[in-house]
């Protein structure tokens, strides 16, 4: 089980309000249908009004669990144009989880944040760089070099 | 071991999430 672990739900703690709906329960199918549910495990993280920005399906172990909604989050930040936030929520999992499935991707979001804040491409290349080099055989590195 | 203090329903999680200047995590699960 996934959520008990320590990283996992203090993660969920420090970073979201957590909302857990059981698909099979009738009263749950309006929520169900404004998310256009389809399977399960199915995560959403959700802005303030109920807007979705970002969703994922599946449980992982706790060790990809926790630097996933991390990113997940940052993710969500992101489109909110919380630079800064989201940039400091992908160096968490590089520096907490360098290892994990989603890291190349952080690194990826860290130098999109980077820029995004600056308008200095040069804040996008150090980063991307880093990420070739830390990550060559990712999808990233290849979406960073095309 | 940590217990996750899920929310009872949509709109208290988004009031809670806007109070806290946190986002909203919805885990849609089937039980069997």
């Amino acid at each position: 089980m996934t959520y008990p672990e320590i990283s996992v739900s203090e993660a969920i703690g420090r970073l979201t309000a957590p909302y857990q709906l059981d698909n099979t329960v009738e009263t749950n199918q309006p929520v169900l249908d404004r998310y256009r549910h389809v399977w399960t495990p199915d995560l959403r993280v959700l802005d303030t009004d109920g807007t979705e920005l970002y969703r994922w399906n599946g449980y992982l172990p706790p060790a990809e669990f926790a630097p996933q909604l991390i990113a997940a989050v940052a993710h969500a930040r992101l489109r909110r144009k919380e630079y800064g936030k989201a940039q400091a929520l992908y160096e968490e999992v590089l520096r907490r989880f360098p290892t994990s499935l989603i890291a190349a991707e952080a690194e990826y979001y860290v130098g999109v944040c980077a820029y995004r804040a600056s308008h200095n491409s040069s804040d996008l290349l150090k980063a991307w760089n880093e990420l070739e080099k830390s990550h060559p055989e990712s999808e990233w590195t290849v979406k960073q070099n095309f | 071991m940590s217990e996750i203090a899920w929310l009872g329903s949509l709109d208290e999680a988004l009031g809670a999430a806007k109070s806290a200047d946190r986002l909203v995590l919805m885990d849609v699960f089937n039980p069997t």
